[in-house]
């Protein structure tokens, strides 16, 4: 779902939105909407507050892209607004959240790698399993935002190291060390759960 | 990254990607979107609309700017050099006036002097308050910030107040005490319960 990156198509579609055409952001949105839901949920980790803010991230750019002179792709552009937007909640939620995502129950035992981890196996690695998806989201909730949004656009969305850099602003060796450092904590994390 | 790239903690991360609601979710967000963009448009003044749209243009323009003129070391060297020129003038004024003495402000003690103060009332004109002022005979005539000046040169007569440390509020003063009162005498009740 991740790896390609169409943008060709969104030039048009800007200039027609940017004219004042409802239809054209409208394909925007629904073009978008799925990888900046995955983005904007892994970074919280609650689907009504990932709702919410897509929502405003959508109206958000609908409000800005007539200020979008296409110095980046539309694709940059909205998903820095929307790891900015996320932080930026995230800075106001502070460490008040809850998960209300019970992963092995939400799409996941769709995926071809649970499920071949899972075929053929005994209801003791199924739990284990679960209860790794468990304690991998909440490793996840102990990162640092800047690490949480670089982890969650390389590992889970499959995103570049030059494409995540240009969203965050950063340079492309601030992500590799962003990553190194987050993924070391996540090891640490789960280490118990390893042992 | 090939798979057999990655390493474990990648390999778990990358299974969190089909964590996604039911696909009748998309369908009802595009719609939620267009309700509360409509209800916005019409909850919004034009003004604001229009305020709104030349912030966000200011403010790419703003960025491309900075992100073409100004990166950080010239922000850090701008500062540098605005610190330098506040320590220069700094410096020149120290030289200008050496030993940091204030400029003397002379007054002729040995004629009476009238302060002048004015106090204002409301809705009525400033009153001016004039008090004669006649030093001791003695107190240099010239008589400069810098100078030193002791009590009892300027009041030879009167006797300077001193109020010891260990003093009880119930001992015996030297000095008279004014006390100056919220309420009037008068006023009190003869007894308090």
């Amino acid at each position: 779902m991740a790896e390609e990156i169409p943008h060709n198509e969104d030039a048009e579609l800007v200039a027609r939105a940017q004219a004042g055409d409802p239809a054209a952001f409208d394909a925007l949105v629904v073009k978008y909407s799925p990888r900046l839901y995955g983005l904007v949920y892994n970074m919280t980790s609650n689907h009504e507050d990932t709702n919410d803010l897509l929502q405003d991230v959508f109206a958000k750019a609908y409000r800005s892209i007539a200020g979008f002179r296409g110095k980046s792709s539309f694709y940059t552009w909205i998903h820095s607004i929307a790891v900015n937007m996320s932080i930026n909640f995230l800075k106001k939620r502070g460490r008040r959240y809850h998960m209300s995502l019970d992963d092995t129950e939400s799409g996941v035992q769709n995926n071809k790698e649970f499920i071949e981890l899972t075929t053929g196996s005994d209801p003791v690695r199924e739990a284990d399993l679960a209860e790794l998806q468990r304690r991998l989201n909440e490793a996840m909730m102990k990162l640092s935002h800047d690490h949480r949004a670089v982890v969650t656009m390389f590992d889970i969305q499959g995103m570049p190291h030059a494409e995540i850099a240009k969203i965050l602003g950063i340079s492309e060796g601030t992500v590799r060390s962003r990553l190194f450092y987050a993924h070391r904590q996540l090891q640490n994390f789960l280490e118990e759960f390893h042992r | 990254m090939p798979e057999e790239d990655l390493s474990p903690i990648s390999k778990l991360l990358r299974m969190k990607r089909h964590e996604q609601p039911p696909p009748e979710y998309f369908e009802n967000f595009l719609r939620e979107f267009q309700q509360r963009q409509r209800a916005e448009m019409l909850r919004r003044p034009a003004w604001r609309i229009a305020l709104e749209r030349m912030q966000a243009r200011f403010s790419d323009l703003t960025r491309e700017i900075t992100s073409r003129i100004a990166p950080a070391q010239f922000a850090y060297g701008g500062a540098s050099a605005a610190v330098l020129v506040i320590a220069v003038m700094f410096t020149a004024n120290m030289l200008q006036h050496p030993g940091g003495s204030l400029p003397a402000i002379a007054m002729d003690l040995s004629q009476p002097q009238v302060l002048t103060a004015q106090a204002h009332q409301a809705n009525q004109a400033p009153v001016a308050v004039e008090i004669p002022v006649r030093m001791a005979a003695h107190v240099p005539a010239r008589f400069t910030l810098d100078s030193e000046v002791r009590f009892p040169d300027l009041f030879p007569n009167e006797a300077p107040r001193v109020t010891q440390p260990g003093q009880q509020p119930g001992q015996a003063r030297q000095h008279p005490r004014y006390i100056l009162d919220t309420r009037p005498a008068s006023y009190e009740p003869p007894f308090s319960f």
